[in-house]
Protein backbone atom coordinates (compact mmCIF):
# COMPACT_ATOMS: atom_id res chain seq x y z
CA UNK A 1 0.00 0.00 0.00
CA UNK A 2 1.35 3.31 -0.87
CA UNK A 3 1.13 6.41 1.12
CA UNK A 4 1.99 9.99 0.53
CA UNK A 5 2.57 12.47 3.52
CA UNK A 6 1.15 15.99 2.19
CA UNK A 7 3.04 19.28 3.07
CA UNK A 8 2.11 22.78 2.61
CA UNK A 9 3.21 23.55 -0.78
CA UNK A 10 1.16 20.60 -1.93
CA UNK A 11 -2.08 21.68 0.29
CA UNK A 12 -1.85 25.53 -1.25
CA UNK A 13 -1.62 24.32 -4.91
CA UNK A 14 -4.39 22.43 -4.20
CA UNK A 15 -6.91 24.85 -2.40
CA UNK A 16 -5.30 27.86 -3.86
CA UNK A 17 -3.97 26.73 -7.41
CA UNK A 18 -6.88 24.44 -8.01
CA UNK A 19 -7.49 25.51 -12.03
CA UNK A 20 -3.62 26.23 -13.13
CA UNK A 21 -1.12 24.00 -13.72
CA UNK A 22 0.11 23.17 -10.86
CA UNK A 23 -3.09 22.95 -9.10
CA UNK A 24 -4.08 20.26 -11.47
CA UNK A 25 -0.29 18.48 -10.89
CA UNK A 26 -0.57 18.52 -7.37
CA UNK A 27 -3.89 16.85 -7.56
CA UNK A 28 -3.16 14.00 -9.75
CA UNK A 29 -0.69 13.49 -8.15
CA UNK A 30 -2.13 12.48 -5.04
CA UNK A 31 -4.49 9.76 -6.86
CA UNK A 32 -0.74 7.99 -7.10
CA UNK A 33 -1.02 6.49 -3.67
CA UNK A 34 -3.54 4.26 -2.12
CA UNK A 35 -3.71 6.69 0.94
CA UNK A 36 -3.04 10.48 1.70
CA UNK A 37 -2.00 12.05 5.17
CA UNK A 38 -2.32 15.71 6.22
CA UNK A 39 -0.90 16.72 9.34
CA UNK A 40 -2.68 19.35 11.04
CA UNK A 41 1.36 21.29 10.77
CA UNK A 42 0.26 22.21 7.03
CA UNK A 43 -3.19 23.66 7.77
CA UNK A 44 -1.64 25.93 10.58
CA UNK A 45 1.39 26.66 7.86
CA UNK A 46 -1.50 27.30 4.97
CA UNK A 47 -3.29 29.82 7.17
CA UNK A 48 -0.22 31.67 8.36
CA UNK A 49 1.36 31.78 4.41
CA UNK A 50 0.05 31.61 1.95
CA UNK A 51 -3.84 32.23 2.79
CA UNK A 52 -2.59 35.48 4.63
CA UNK A 53 -1.03 36.73 1.22
CA UNK A 54 -4.16 36.34 0.03
CA UNK A 55 -6.42 37.95 2.59
CA UNK A 56 -4.11 41.06 2.86
CA UNK A 57 -4.54 41.25 -0.79
CA UNK A 58 -8.41 41.28 -0.39
CA UNK A 59 -8.23 43.50 3.01
CA UNK A 60 -6.72 45.88 0.22
CA UNK A 61 -8.87 46.04 -2.14
CA UNK A 62 -11.48 46.53 0.47
CA UNK A 63 -9.88 49.51 2.26
CA UNK A 64 -8.10 51.11 -0.68
CA UNK A 65 -11.00 50.54 -3.09
CA UNK A 66 -8.46 50.33 -5.88
CA UNK A 67 -6.95 47.81 -7.67
CA UNK A 68 -4.03 50.47 -8.91
CA UNK A 69 -3.04 51.24 -5.65
CA UNK A 70 -3.20 47.27 -4.38
CA UNK A 71 -0.99 46.38 -6.69
CA UNK A 72 1.38 48.98 -5.67
CA UNK A 73 1.24 48.51 -2.16
CA UNK A 74 2.14 44.65 -3.33
CA UNK A 75 4.94 46.07 -4.93
CA UNK A 76 5.96 47.90 -1.55
CA UNK A 77 6.31 44.50 0.61
CA UNK A 78 8.16 42.53 -1.73
CA UNK A 79 11.49 40.85 -0.47
CA UNK A 80 14.13 43.21 -1.88
CA UNK A 81 16.39 40.07 -3.46
CA UNK A 82 12.49 39.13 -5.40
CA UNK A 83 11.26 42.67 -5.92
CA UNK A 84 12.11 41.98 -9.82
CA UNK A 85 10.11 38.28 -9.75
CA UNK A 86 7.28 40.51 -7.93
CA UNK A 87 7.36 42.99 -10.49
CA UNK A 88 7.04 40.98 -13.37
CA UNK A 89 4.03 39.23 -12.40
CA UNK A 90 2.49 42.45 -10.79
CA UNK A 91 3.07 43.80 -14.33
CA UNK A 92 1.24 40.63 -16.13
CA UNK A 93 -1.42 41.23 -13.04
CA UNK A 94 -2.04 44.47 -14.16
CA UNK A 95 -2.28 43.82 -17.39
CA UNK A 96 -4.82 40.74 -16.94
CA UNK A 97 -6.79 43.31 -14.79
CA UNK A 98 -6.97 46.20 -17.47
CA UNK A 99 -7.97 43.97 -20.04
CA UNK A 100 -11.11 42.91 -17.41
CA UNK A 101 -12.02 46.24 -16.54
CA UNK A 102 -13.06 47.15 -19.95
CA UNK A 103 -15.88 45.42 -20.34
CA UNK A 104 -18.69 48.14 -19.05
CA UNK A 105 -20.78 50.15 -21.49
CA UNK A 106 -21.48 53.41 -21.32
CA UNK A 107 -25.22 52.58 -21.08
CA UNK A 108 -24.61 50.31 -18.00
CA UNK A 109 -22.49 53.49 -16.48
CA UNK A 110 -25.56 55.45 -17.00
CA UNK A 111 -28.04 53.24 -15.49
CA UNK A 112 -26.04 52.22 -12.62
CA UNK A 113 -23.53 54.85 -11.86
CA UNK A 114 -20.45 54.30 -9.87
CA UNK A 115 -21.30 50.73 -9.61
CA UNK A 116 -20.93 50.10 -13.42
CA UNK A 117 -17.64 52.39 -13.12
CA UNK A 118 -14.28 50.45 -14.74
CA UNK A 119 -12.19 50.83 -11.80
CA UNK A 120 -15.25 49.81 -9.41
CA UNK A 121 -15.99 46.98 -11.31
CA UNK A 122 -12.73 45.82 -11.48
CA UNK A 123 -11.98 46.11 -7.66
CA UNK A 124 -14.69 44.51 -6.86
CA UNK A 125 -14.36 41.56 -9.41
CA UNK A 126 -11.17 41.04 -7.43
CA UNK A 127 -12.28 41.30 -3.85
CA UNK A 128 -15.22 38.79 -4.66
CA UNK A 129 -13.28 36.80 -6.26
CA UNK A 130 -10.17 36.73 -3.56
CA UNK A 131 -13.34 36.21 -0.83
CA UNK A 132 -14.75 33.58 -2.08
CA UNK A 133 -11.17 31.75 -2.74
CA UNK A 134 -9.97 32.27 0.51
CA UNK A 135 -13.41 30.83 2.40
CA UNK A 136 -13.74 27.98 -0.49
CA UNK A 137 -9.98 27.27 0.56
CA UNK A 138 -10.62 27.29 4.30
CA UNK A 139 -13.70 24.69 3.83
CA UNK A 140 -11.95 22.07 1.41
CA UNK A 141 -8.55 21.97 3.78
CA UNK A 142 -9.61 18.59 5.57
CA UNK A 143 -11.34 17.33 2.05
CA UNK A 144 -8.01 17.45 -0.05
CA UNK A 145 -6.20 13.73 1.43
CA UNK A 146 -7.89 10.36 2.79
CA UNK A 147 -6.90 11.40 6.75
CA UNK A 148 -5.48 14.60 8.33
CA UNK A 149 -3.35 13.16 11.16
CA UNK A 150 -1.46 14.53 14.06
CA UNK A 151 -3.62 16.86 15.49
CA UNK A 152 -2.12 20.18 17.29
CA UNK A 153 -4.00 20.27 20.85
CA UNK A 154 -2.61 23.88 21.45
CA UNK A 155 -3.67 25.06 18.56
CA UNK A 156 -7.45 26.33 17.57
CA UNK A 157 -8.04 25.81 13.62
CA UNK A 158 -10.45 28.73 13.61
CA UNK A 159 -12.68 29.68 10.32
CA UNK A 160 -11.65 33.49 9.08
CA UNK A 161 -14.01 35.63 9.88
CA UNK A 162 -15.03 39.36 8.67
CA UNK A 163 -14.67 42.54 10.90
CA UNK A 164 -15.47 45.70 8.80
CA UNK A 165 -15.44 44.54 6.26
CA UNK A 166 -11.93 43.05 6.46
CA UNK A 167 -11.18 39.17 6.87
CA UNK A 168 -9.09 38.16 9.75
CA UNK A 169 -7.20 35.00 10.11
CA UNK A 170 -6.71 35.23 13.80
CA UNK A 171 -5.66 32.91 15.56
CA UNK A 172 -2.75 32.22 13.42
CA UNK A 173 -0.68 30.95 15.99
CA UNK A 174 -0.46 28.62 18.24
CA UNK A 175 -0.70 29.05 22.42
CA UNK A 176 1.76 26.84 24.22
CA UNK A 177 0.33 25.62 27.47
CA UNK A 178 3.11 25.65 28.71
CA UNK A 179 5.03 24.35 25.65
CA UNK A 180 4.10 23.55 22.02
CA UNK A 181 2.48 19.83 21.88
CA UNK A 182 5.34 18.98 19.69
CA UNK A 183 8.08 19.25 21.89
CA UNK A 184 8.20 16.43 24.02
CA UNK A 185 7.97 14.01 20.99
CA UNK A 186 10.44 16.36 19.39
CA UNK A 187 13.09 16.36 22.18
CA UNK A 188 12.10 12.46 22.95
CA UNK A 189 14.47 11.16 19.84
CA UNK A 190 17.98 13.54 20.05
CA UNK A 191 19.49 10.89 17.41
CA UNK A 192 16.84 12.80 14.75
CA UNK A 193 17.41 16.01 16.02
CA UNK A 194 20.38 16.05 15.73
CA UNK A 195 20.67 14.43 12.01
CA UNK A 196 18.58 16.86 10.69
CA UNK A 197 20.81 19.65 12.37
CA UNK A 198 23.51 18.37 10.90
CA UNK A 199 21.45 18.83 7.14
CA UNK A 200 20.59 22.03 8.09
CA UNK A 201 23.81 23.47 8.38
CA UNK A 202 25.14 21.59 5.13
CA UNK A 203 22.33 23.75 3.22
CA UNK A 204 23.30 27.20 1.83
CA UNK A 205 22.98 29.52 3.91
CA UNK A 206 19.88 31.30 4.50
CA UNK A 207 18.07 32.96 7.23
CA UNK A 208 15.18 30.20 7.14
CA UNK A 209 18.34 27.65 7.48
CA UNK A 210 19.73 29.88 10.49
CA UNK A 211 16.23 29.77 12.20
CA UNK A 212 15.30 26.01 11.87
CA UNK A 213 19.35 25.26 13.13
CA UNK A 214 18.54 27.19 16.49
CA UNK A 215 15.30 25.91 16.90
CA UNK A 216 16.70 22.38 16.51
CA UNK A 217 19.81 22.93 18.83
CA UNK A 218 17.24 24.14 21.48
CA UNK A 219 15.36 20.91 21.44
CA UNK A 220 18.75 19.51 21.62
CA UNK A 221 19.79 21.35 24.25
CA UNK A 222 16.25 19.84 25.84
CA UNK A 223 15.04 23.90 25.99
CA UNK A 224 10.93 23.50 25.92
CA UNK A 225 9.75 24.35 22.43
CA UNK A 226 8.06 27.48 22.14
CA UNK A 227 5.61 28.92 19.19
CA UNK A 228 8.44 30.91 17.54
CA UNK A 229 10.64 27.29 17.38
CA UNK A 230 7.30 25.34 15.80
CA UNK A 231 7.20 28.34 13.03
CA UNK A 232 11.12 28.18 12.51
CA UNK A 233 11.32 24.55 12.73
CA UNK A 234 8.79 24.42 9.61
CA UNK A 235 10.26 21.77 6.80
CA UNK A 236 11.74 19.45 9.88
CA UNK A 237 8.44 19.26 11.35
CA UNK A 238 7.70 17.01 8.39
CA UNK A 239 10.12 15.36 7.89
CA UNK A 240 10.51 14.42 11.83
CA UNK A 241 6.76 13.49 11.72
CA UNK A 242 6.53 11.45 8.51
CA UNK A 243 5.47 7.68 8.93
CA UNK A 244 8.41 6.17 7.76
CA UNK A 245 6.32 4.00 5.53
CA UNK A 246 5.05 7.03 3.56
CA UNK A 247 6.70 9.35 0.96
CA UNK A 248 6.94 12.45 1.83
CA UNK A 249 4.86 14.43 -1.17
CA UNK A 250 6.43 17.70 -1.56
CA UNK A 251 7.24 20.82 -4.82
CA UNK A 252 10.20 22.00 -2.58
CA UNK A 253 12.22 18.68 -3.10
CA UNK A 254 15.46 21.22 -2.88
CA UNK A 255 14.90 22.27 0.74
CA UNK A 256 13.13 18.64 1.68
CA UNK A 257 15.55 16.01 -0.05
CA UNK A 258 18.24 17.10 2.27
CA UNK A 259 16.44 16.29 5.49
CA UNK A 260 14.76 13.45 4.91
CA UNK A 261 17.88 11.92 3.35
CA UNK A 262 19.57 12.32 7.05
CA UNK A 263 16.54 10.22 8.22
CA UNK A 264 16.03 7.97 6.06
CA UNK A 265 12.89 8.65 4.78
CA UNK A 266 11.28 9.50 0.88
CA UNK A 267 10.34 12.51 -0.99
CA UNK A 268 8.34 12.77 -3.96
CA UNK A 269 7.33 15.92 -5.80
CA UNK A 270 3.65 15.55 -8.25
CA UNK B 1 -41.62 17.14 -23.07
CA UNK B 2 -40.68 13.57 -23.04
CA UNK B 3 -37.04 13.13 -21.62
CA UNK B 4 -36.09 16.89 -21.40
CA UNK B 5 -33.88 17.97 -18.78
CA UNK B 6 -35.69 20.38 -16.44
CA UNK B 7 -33.52 22.16 -13.53
CA UNK B 8 -36.08 24.64 -13.02
CA UNK B 9 -39.83 25.22 -13.76
CA UNK B 10 -40.23 27.36 -17.21
CA UNK B 11 -39.94 30.95 -16.39
CA UNK B 12 -41.27 33.97 -18.85
CA UNK B 13 -38.45 36.02 -20.08
CA UNK B 14 -37.87 39.64 -20.02
CA UNK B 15 -35.70 41.33 -22.24
CA UNK B 16 -35.73 44.66 -21.46
CA UNK B 17 -35.06 46.68 -18.25
CA UNK B 18 -38.53 48.13 -17.03
CA UNK B 19 -39.51 50.14 -13.71
CA UNK B 20 -40.27 47.72 -11.29
CA UNK B 21 -44.20 46.36 -11.42
CA UNK B 22 -45.00 43.00 -9.96
CA UNK B 23 -47.93 41.95 -11.90
CA UNK B 24 -49.32 39.93 -8.90
CA UNK B 25 -49.43 40.85 -5.37
CA UNK B 26 -49.13 37.95 -2.57
CA UNK B 27 -52.34 37.23 -1.00
CA UNK B 28 -52.40 37.42 2.54
CA UNK B 29 -53.83 34.19 4.76
CA UNK B 30 -54.16 34.37 8.02
CA UNK B 31 -52.70 30.46 9.37
CA UNK B 32 -55.70 29.73 11.10
CA UNK B 33 -57.99 30.89 7.89
CA UNK B 34 -55.81 28.44 5.82
CA UNK B 35 -57.25 25.32 4.40
CA UNK B 36 -53.84 23.40 4.76
CA UNK B 37 -53.31 25.01 8.29
CA UNK B 38 -49.41 25.00 7.36
CA UNK B 39 -47.47 28.35 5.91
CA UNK B 40 -48.47 29.13 2.01
CA UNK B 41 -45.37 29.41 0.25
CA UNK B 42 -44.90 32.59 -1.96
CA UNK B 43 -42.92 33.44 -4.90
CA UNK B 44 -39.69 35.73 -4.50
CA UNK B 45 -40.76 38.43 -6.59
CA UNK B 46 -44.48 38.78 -4.44
CA UNK B 47 -42.50 39.02 -1.51
CA UNK B 48 -40.11 41.82 -2.93
CA UNK B 49 -43.48 44.24 -4.14
CA UNK B 50 -42.28 47.38 -2.70
CA UNK B 51 -39.69 48.86 -5.17
CA UNK B 52 -38.88 51.69 -2.76
CA UNK B 53 -38.23 49.84 0.42
CA UNK B 54 -35.28 47.60 -1.80
CA UNK B 55 -33.80 49.56 -3.93
CA UNK B 56 -33.76 49.38 -7.96
CA UNK B 57 -31.06 47.10 -7.89
CA UNK B 58 -33.57 44.14 -6.37
CA UNK B 59 -36.07 44.79 -9.53
CA UNK B 60 -33.42 44.37 -11.70
CA UNK B 61 -31.57 41.45 -10.54
CA UNK B 62 -34.59 39.38 -9.91
CA UNK B 63 -35.74 40.33 -13.74
CA UNK B 64 -32.32 39.84 -14.93
CA UNK B 65 -31.90 36.26 -13.04
CA UNK B 66 -35.58 35.52 -14.53
CA UNK B 67 -34.41 35.90 -18.13
CA UNK B 68 -31.23 34.35 -17.27
CA UNK B 69 -33.23 31.43 -16.01
CA UNK B 70 -34.97 30.79 -19.03
CA UNK B 71 -32.39 31.42 -21.00
CA UNK B 72 -30.87 28.67 -19.51
CA UNK B 73 -33.68 26.11 -19.42
CA UNK B 74 -33.62 27.26 -23.43
CA UNK B 75 -29.99 26.06 -23.69
CA UNK B 76 -31.05 22.17 -22.29
CA UNK B 77 -33.95 22.39 -24.19
CA UNK B 78 -31.94 22.85 -27.39
CA UNK B 79 -29.30 20.38 -26.32
CA UNK B 80 -32.24 18.04 -25.31
CA UNK B 81 -33.01 18.65 -29.50
CA UNK B 82 -29.53 17.93 -30.87
CA UNK B 83 -29.44 21.98 -31.52
CA UNK B 84 -26.04 22.78 -30.44
CA UNK B 85 -25.70 26.22 -32.28
CA UNK B 86 -29.05 27.26 -30.52
CA UNK B 87 -28.03 25.70 -26.88
CA UNK B 88 -24.99 27.79 -27.24
CA UNK B 89 -26.66 31.07 -28.55
CA UNK B 90 -28.81 30.16 -25.03
CA UNK B 91 -26.15 30.72 -22.62
CA UNK B 92 -24.32 33.47 -25.10
CA UNK B 93 -27.64 35.21 -23.38
CA UNK B 94 -27.41 34.01 -19.79
CA UNK B 95 -23.26 35.79 -20.47
CA UNK B 96 -24.64 39.01 -22.21
CA UNK B 97 -26.61 39.64 -18.86
CA UNK B 98 -23.34 38.87 -16.47
CA UNK B 99 -22.30 42.46 -16.13
CA UNK B 100 -25.45 44.24 -15.62
CA UNK B 101 -26.32 41.54 -12.95
CA UNK B 102 -22.96 42.49 -11.32
CA UNK B 103 -23.62 46.26 -10.70
CA UNK B 104 -26.77 45.23 -8.78
CA UNK B 105 -24.15 43.41 -6.45
CA UNK B 106 -25.07 46.41 -3.76
CA UNK B 107 -27.70 43.96 -2.39
CA UNK B 108 -24.79 41.69 -1.09
CA UNK B 109 -21.41 40.14 -0.91
CA UNK B 110 -23.28 36.56 -1.49
CA UNK B 111 -24.94 37.67 -4.69
CA UNK B 112 -21.75 39.66 -5.59
CA UNK B 113 -19.78 36.72 -5.30
CA UNK B 114 -22.17 33.97 -7.20
CA UNK B 115 -22.41 36.81 -10.39
CA UNK B 116 -18.53 36.82 -10.01
CA UNK B 117 -18.18 33.51 -10.23
CA UNK B 118 -20.62 32.86 -13.08
CA UNK B 119 -19.35 35.95 -15.14
CA UNK B 120 -15.98 34.08 -14.69
CA UNK B 121 -17.02 31.08 -15.58
CA UNK B 122 -18.04 32.46 -18.82
CA UNK B 123 -14.71 34.25 -19.51
CA UNK B 124 -12.64 31.37 -18.55
CA UNK B 125 -14.36 29.29 -20.95
CA UNK B 126 -13.55 31.59 -23.86
CA UNK B 127 -16.28 31.07 -26.22
CA UNK B 128 -15.95 27.38 -26.23
CA UNK B 129 -19.58 25.44 -25.46
CA UNK B 130 -19.97 23.82 -21.77
CA UNK B 131 -21.21 20.42 -21.27
CA UNK B 132 -24.71 19.87 -20.17
CA UNK B 133 -23.91 19.45 -16.32
CA UNK B 134 -22.12 22.61 -16.53
CA UNK B 135 -25.38 23.89 -17.57
CA UNK B 136 -27.30 22.67 -14.96
CA UNK B 137 -24.75 23.79 -12.39
CA UNK B 138 -25.18 26.92 -14.30
CA UNK B 139 -29.05 27.44 -14.08
CA UNK B 140 -28.62 25.93 -10.05
CA UNK B 141 -26.59 28.30 -9.20
CA UNK B 142 -29.13 31.09 -11.29
CA UNK B 143 -32.22 29.84 -9.53
CA UNK B 144 -30.31 29.48 -5.91
CA UNK B 145 -29.67 33.44 -6.28
CA UNK B 146 -32.77 34.42 -7.60
CA UNK B 147 -34.95 32.79 -5.05
CA UNK B 148 -32.55 34.12 -2.58
CA UNK B 149 -30.88 37.28 -3.42
CA UNK B 150 -29.92 38.03 0.05
CA UNK B 151 -28.36 34.86 0.72
CA UNK B 152 -25.35 34.76 3.13
CA UNK B 153 -21.51 34.45 2.28
CA UNK B 154 -21.68 30.90 2.80
CA UNK B 155 -24.11 30.20 0.89
CA UNK B 156 -22.74 31.36 -2.11
CA UNK B 157 -19.19 29.94 -1.43
CA UNK B 158 -21.27 26.52 -1.47
CA UNK B 159 -22.67 27.13 -4.96
CA UNK B 160 -19.64 28.38 -6.52
CA UNK B 161 -17.75 25.08 -4.87
CA UNK B 162 -20.53 23.57 -6.95
CA UNK B 163 -20.02 25.37 -9.94
CA UNK B 164 -16.05 24.57 -9.46
CA UNK B 165 -16.90 21.04 -9.17
CA UNK B 166 -18.70 20.54 -12.62
CA UNK B 167 -15.51 21.38 -14.14
CA UNK B 168 -16.12 25.11 -14.72
CA UNK B 169 -13.03 28.04 -13.61
CA UNK B 170 -14.61 30.38 -11.58
CA UNK B 171 -11.91 32.79 -10.68
CA UNK B 172 -10.48 35.07 -12.87
CA UNK B 173 -7.89 34.48 -15.29
CA UNK B 174 -5.31 37.04 -13.50
CA UNK B 175 -5.32 34.61 -10.67
CA UNK B 176 -3.12 32.54 -12.44
CA UNK B 177 -0.60 34.97 -11.99
CA UNK B 178 -1.55 36.43 -8.96
CA UNK B 179 -1.20 32.58 -7.28
CA UNK B 180 3.12 33.24 -8.65
CA UNK B 181 3.33 35.45 -6.15
CA UNK B 182 3.01 32.51 -3.65
CA UNK B 183 6.44 30.82 -4.74
CA UNK B 184 8.28 34.25 -3.62
CA UNK B 185 10.55 32.85 -1.07
CA UNK B 186 10.29 35.25 1.92
CA UNK B 187 6.86 37.06 1.01
CA UNK B 188 5.42 35.37 3.67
Amino acid sequence: MSKAYIDTTILTNILLKRRWPAGAESESALKRYSSTELPEYAIKEFKKGPLAIFVWLHNKLVLTQSVALTIAALQKVAPTPQKYRVSTALEALSEAMRVAGKQMSRELVERYGGAARADRVNCDEYRLALKALIYRAWERRRRVTSYVIQPLSCYTEAKPFEERGVIKLDPKKCQPDPECCLGPSMRGDTIALQALKAAVKRQPPKAENERRSRALQDLIAKKSMTEKMCSDLGDAVFVFFAPSDSVILTTNTADFEPLANAVGKAVEKP
Amino acid sequence: MAGSVRFIEPVQTATDIRPYEPTTKAKVVSIEDSLRFVPERISIDDLYTEPMATGPELGHALRGLASAKGAVQDSLDALQRGEWIASDDAMQRVQAMMPELFCCRALGDGFGAVVNALKFCFENAKGGAFSKEQIVAIGRAVERVRAEPFLAFGSAVEIITRLEDSGLNVDPPAFATLTDLLDVEGLY
